[in-house]
């Protein structure tokens, strides 16, 4: 194999001639060239600097001939980097390479003009990338600042050299300038080759299992940011600290008594960090190691890039002492030195696990301090100070340059990690180093990262909503309103019913005393089975007026379902419409554990018996209960006190400025907790609902059909219908005109922030509000505000969900229930007024998920385990980030999968069965189930319509011969197939030449037989490497100029070649482009 | 991340409060003001198992009083 050489129309030509040697890649310059080639066009951020302090008499003649000598000796520092014609990279070392040479004088500028000058001389000077084909990959430009006094600038493409290699460099570099000409004075150099020499000697096939070891078990990477931030050309910002002198004292003296390096108290601090930013218990970040193995003989000498980037897994065991956790990380990794030769490429490959980590840690321990710079010199010429300049494309790294002082510094990509959020991690850093030296015995789960500033802000400035409440009866607000308005219409629906606010209080204190009468007692739970008509407030209010509680029933589901609910809630009353009487008797037949007395709603609420007693025992008496979705495959009955009911109504009342002229409209299933406060804010107020039927309610073009003629002014529904009702507008249909709406609220899903551009272009004048809540916790617990300008709330993409409503506080907690730093994610636990009494008859999931509150100023209190991920945003609102386990959103309703899972399993002629979730091709979520056995698809929907509603049974349903599975036994959900993939037929052949072509180059780059059209590249096999391989062989064969970034944008043969026949004019070029470019 | 109460290998309590409400709790983490432990350290399914057999009446206790004293249930 030899290099094909380069043509270069600015000198000339590297003929082979010229080649003095080829030379392969070391792993991490591999790393580094796709990386510089990643994206040609912006900074590289691969291009280090170095600047010295020179102090002393100084020749420039000689220092740059000084600068000659030290390229002649070190033939890689004369190296290009080709690609091969079979893609595989080379360093081909040229002969008679002189150092570009510039000189500069600044004399006469002193301070910060001096310092503002050179600040424009390295950010210019760094902004001029190498062209990594045309050796030499450096640069060095000298500044003269005083008759004694000089500036070296050193520039260079990290790919040649590393933080080992510049004191030699600068060591033979003021030798040669203090003796002159000739290097007879220097001791003979260890060639870069060498170390290559020996890198091909290591036993790789140990140093795989060994990596293959340490990272077994690993579930995924570590990551910091975003997947899709885009990385290239992209130049990090840097934050950084000093710690005082006696707290590296203490470090210093804490790592010798425990025998571990300061480096690996610094690795075990960021695991921390990372684990708790992460919420993760296994973490893996990146490792800068010297990679000088003391068994080649004059490493130490060798100038070069010997380092290497090494994966760093530690796993964190809350309860483990600090110093045994540094101690098992020191252990852990004396075991990898050997293995440390092994490119990153090669050990993620042999991990499995994918990318392993977005974030490294280096600890610098070369020399920089003034002992060490003063034994660069031995003349008058001396090296005063240096000042590095480098960085790397991670969006986060941290930096530590040990000193009587040790220094901290991170450097973040500012895409990626804001430098507040960065300036927040050192600060952290600093804690937690600080906490080790303080008590480096404590249990690594009870180190405090917040700052008491912090605590107070996330514990209690957010959770500022104390307000002395008086929590009337609903029923007794109602009867005010029919006291001060009778004839005001207060109810009405899409049958024509309609109450005015006499008949709805005289009918619901009928049913009240209907209720009693039939003997219902006080806190006795009644189920209400009715279409959403008028009927329903009544019934409501009439139950509560008894002293009862509300359950309403799905009116069309499943009556063996609904009998369940009513068996498992011990429930006894089940009020009906009267066209509902029949279902109303099955479902009552269907219960045996207890008698189901069914009464007539009608005729109930018509009764003329003596209206009740005033019920009397308070508001901790339960308002209603609602049935969700259960994991374990049973629905749970979530339990609302009338505190927690009417605390949720009041806050709606304020927040949404409610009066006797709004109308809400009814169109939540009754089933959902919403419905409530769609009943009874309006009839609290002296406003008036208006329930749609269930299919309006379905409808976009029929629910705000209604919203117009009906003057709706508050209207809550769920994202997806948003965005159905959107997209129906902008098809043609009409866009109803809705003057009278105020509030457009939305919860129940994640609220995408173009939805809300869509609608204000619409509605500018309904305002839209975005809710989040739970209905173990009495509803909506936050409300937020979305503006017209939207794209100003976005933080991280997200829309805010808002602060905490009255009487509600949200903690956001780790994994040892201690608040997480802002921005950082943790679980979302619910306290104060809203949290519900438990799930009916449940005593088991209600003692896990409602539990003692640490943070409550009233002993005793307690909390709601959410289960949702959440962080609070630098505004002071919380962003709702996703669920930690299964249960899904469907339309806005709460699904366990597991429910649905154990549904499916009930089938008969099914085997075993998993349910995903995806989304279709509107970009909707749906539910997709997987199922074993011998029962056909149709056979399974028909079976779950009798035992599901029809929200939770799955769009697809899909068979395999078995449900794949992890290692350790368990459904491994991620190997669940695509349904793409699995309903495919075989891909189609290639339409063109040129599709054939590349699909050709695509197969022998990947490995395959043969790869289709279609076939994602980076779905088969390629990867980051590879991919430079790839476009090198395109070039090579077809003469394609295609770059890694087009690559990554059209991924397929097809995609590849499309951009191929619209570029059809390009050149055929050889392997090497040349870029006609100055100065480098 | 093992949720700090859905972890079966890690050690529980049962606590109680004064209106008799039952909560699992971490054992390794200080118990609340206002709790006390009427079980455990044990695991979390016994500790599960003690609630389901002791937490029997759901409703507050002060509730309950409440509802006994002036609306006696038939």
């Amino acid at each position: 194999m030899s290099p094909t050489p380069a043509p270069d129309p600015a000198g000339p030509a590297a003929s082979s001639a010229r080649v003095e040697d080829v030379l392969p890649l070391a792993p991490l310059q591999e790393g580094i060239l796709f990386h510089a080639l990643f994206d040609e066009d912006g900074h590289d951020v691969y291009v280090a600097q170095l600047l010295f302090d020179l102090t002393g008499p100084l020749d420039p003649a000689r220092l740059r001939a000084a600068a000659d000598t030290v390229l002649r000796r070190h033939a890689n520092l004369r190296a290009g980097f080709l690609r091969r014609a079979s893609g595989a990279p080379a360093q081909v070392v040229q002969r008679d390479v002189t150092a570009p040479w510039e000189e500069r004088d600044l004399t006469g500028l002193a301070g910060a003009d001096l310092q503002a000058a050179l600040d424009t001389l390295l950010a210019e000077d760094r902004a001029r990338r190498f062209d990594l084909a045309r050796p030499p990959l450096l640069r060095l430009a000298l500044v003269r600042t005083g008759p004694l006094s000089h500036r070296l600038l050193l520039t260079y493409h990290h790919i040649l050299l590393d933080g080992w290699s510049w004191p030699v460099l600068v060591r033979e570099l003021l030798a040669l300038h203090d003796a002159g000409p000739g290097d007879a004075a220097l001791p003979p150099v260890t060639p870069y080759a060498s170390f290559l020499g020996w890198l091909g000697t290591r036993d790789s096939d140990a140093a795989r299992d060994a990596w293959r070891g340490a990272l077994a078990g690993l579930t995924g990477g570590s990551r910091t940011a975003p997947v899709s931030t885009a990385h290239a050309g992209v130049l990090p910002h840097r934050v950084e600290t000093t710690l005082t002198q006696d707290l590296t004292d203490r470090l210093t003296a804490l790592a010798r008594t425990h025998r571990v390096t300061p480096g690996t108290l610094l690795q075990g601090a960021w695991a921390l960090l990372l684990g708790n930013r992460l919420r993760s218990d296994d973490v893996v970040f990146g490792a800068i190691v010297s990679g000088r193995s003391p068994d080649l003989p004059g490493v130490a000498d060798i100038v070069g890039l010997c380092i290497n980037t090494v994966p760093v897994r530690v796993r964190i065991d809350p309860a483990e002492p600090l110093t045994d956790l540094f101690a098992r990380l020191q252990d852990e990794q004396a075991r990898l030195i050997e293995h440390h030769h092994l490119g990153l490429t090669e050990i993620q490959h042999t991990a499995g696990a994918g990318e392993l980590f977005d974030s490294c840690v280096a600890y610098q321990n070369y020399p920089v301090d003034a002992d060490g710079l003063a034994a660069l010199s031995a003349g008058d010429l001396r090296v005063t100070g240096v000042d590095p300049h480098d960085a790397a494309h991670y969006p986060l790294s941290l930096t530590a340059i040990p000193g009587e002082r040790l220094r901290l510094q991170i450097d973040h990509r500012p895409d990626a990690v804001d430098s507040a959020e960065a300036g927040a991690l050192l600060d952290r850093l600093v804690r937690l180093l600080r906490a080790v030296a303080d008590d480096p015995r404590q249990a690594a789960g009870s180190v405090d990262l917040l700052s008491p500033a912090e605590r107070h802000r996330v514990l209690v400035g957010f959770n500022d909503t104390a307000r002395e409440e008086d929590y009337a009866e609903v029923a007794d607000r109602v009867r005010r309103q029919a006291r001060q308005r009778p004839d005001a219409v207060a109810v009405t629906d899409d049958t024509g019913r309609s109450h005015t606010y006499a008949a709805l209080a005289a009918r619901a204190d009928a049913l009240a005393a209907g209720l009693r009468a039939a003997g219902a007692a006080e806190g006795d739970l009644v189920a209400v089975l009715s279409e959403p008509t008028a009927r329903v407030p009544v019934a409501l209010l009439g139950i509560l007026a008894a002293g009862a509680a509300y359950v309403p029933l799905d009116p069309q589901g499943p009556v063996t379902r609904t009998a369940g609910l009513l068996a498992a809630g011990g429930v006894t009353w089940l009020l009906c419409a009267p066209e509902q009487r029949d279902r109303a008797g099955e479902i009552a037949a269907a219960v045996t554990a207890h008698p189901v007395r069914v009464l007539d709603l009608d005729t109930a609420a018509a009764a003329t018996a003596a209206p009740p007693p005033p019920p009397t025992a308070g508001p901790d008496r339960l308002a209603y209960v609602c049935f969700t979705s259960g994991s374990t495959g049973r629905p749970k009955g979530a339990m609302v006190h009338r505190r927690g009911m009417n605390n949720h109504l009041l806050a709606k009342l304020d927040d949404l400025r409610l009066t006797p002229a709004d109308r809400v409209v009814m169109n939540a299933p009754l089933t959902f907790d919403i419905s409530v406060w769609q009943m009874l804010a309006p009839l609290i107020t002296g406003g008036r609902v208006h329930l749609v039927s269930r299919d309006a309610a379905r409808d976009p073009a029929a629910l705000f059909a209604a919203a117009a003629e009906h003057g709706i002014t508050v209207l809550e529904t769920v994202p997806s219908f948003v965005r159905a009702a959107l997209d129906l507008w902008d098809s043609g249909a009409p866009d109803p005109e809705l003057p009278a709406l105020r509030w457009f609220v939305v919860n129940g899903e994640v609220l995408p922030p173009d939805l809300c551009t869509r609608w204000y272009a619409r509605h500018p004048d309904a305002a839209i509000v975005n809710a989040y809540g739970l209905t173990e916790c009495s509803d909506d617990n936050t409300h937020a505000f979305i503006g017209h300008d939207v794209d100003a709330l976005l933080e991280q993409g997200r829309l805010p969900v808002g602060r905490p409503l009255r009487n509600n506080r949200l903690y956001v907690l780790d994994q040892a229930l201690a608040p997480v730093p802002p921005g950082t994610p943790g679980e979302l636990f619910i306290a104060g007024t809203g949290v519900g009494p438990g799930y009916l008859n449940d005593p088991r999931r209600s003692s896990e998920r409602y539990v003692p509150d640490p943070y409550a100023t009233v002993p005793g209190a307690r909390m709601y385990r959410t289960g949702d991920l959440a962080r609070l945003r630098a505004d002071g609102q919380l962003d709702f980030l996703g669920r930690q386990d299964h249960q899904v959103k469907i339309r806005g309703n709460r699904i366990e999968l597991g429910e649905v899972e154990t549904a499916l399993r009930a089938v008969d002629g099914v085997g075993d069965a998993v349910v995903a979730v995806d989304r279709d091709g509107a970009g909707q979520q749906r539910l997709l189930g997987y199922v074993t056995g011998s029962a056909t698809a149709d056979g399974i929907r028909a079976a779950l319509s009798r035992t599901l509603p029809s929200y939770m049974v799955p769009s697809l349903l899909l068979h395999l011969p078995a449900l794949p599975l992890t290692t350790n036994g368990k459904v491994d959900r991620k190997a669940l197939p695509d349904p793409a993939t699995l309903a495919r037929p075989a891909g189609r052949a290639p339409a063109t030449p040129g599709e054939e072509a590349v699909c050709a180059v695509f197969a022998a780059v990947l490995g395959l037989s043969s790869a289709g059209p279609d076939d994602d590249f980076f779905a088969h096999g390629g990867h980051s490497l590879l991919a430079t391989r790839l476009t090198g062989r395109l070039r090579a064969e077809l003469g394609a100029d295609l770059t890694i970034r087009e690559l990554f944008e059209t991924p397929t043969p097809a995609g590849v070649a499309a951009r191929l026949a619209s570029a059809r004019r390009a050149p055929v070029r050889p392997v090497l482009r040349p870029r006609a470019r100055d100065g480098a | 991340m093992s949720n700090p109460f859905e972890n079966d290998n890690a050690s529980y309590l049962v606590v109680r409060n004064d209106e008799l409400q039952h909560a699992l709790w971490p054992a390794t983490l200080p118990v609340p003001a206002g709790w006390t432990t009427v079980h455990g350290p044990d695991s979390r399914g016994a500790c599960l198992d003690h609630v389901e057999e002791h937490w029997t009446d759901m409703r507050p206790a002060s509730l309950v009083a409440a509802l006994d004293g002036t609306a006696p249930r038939d």
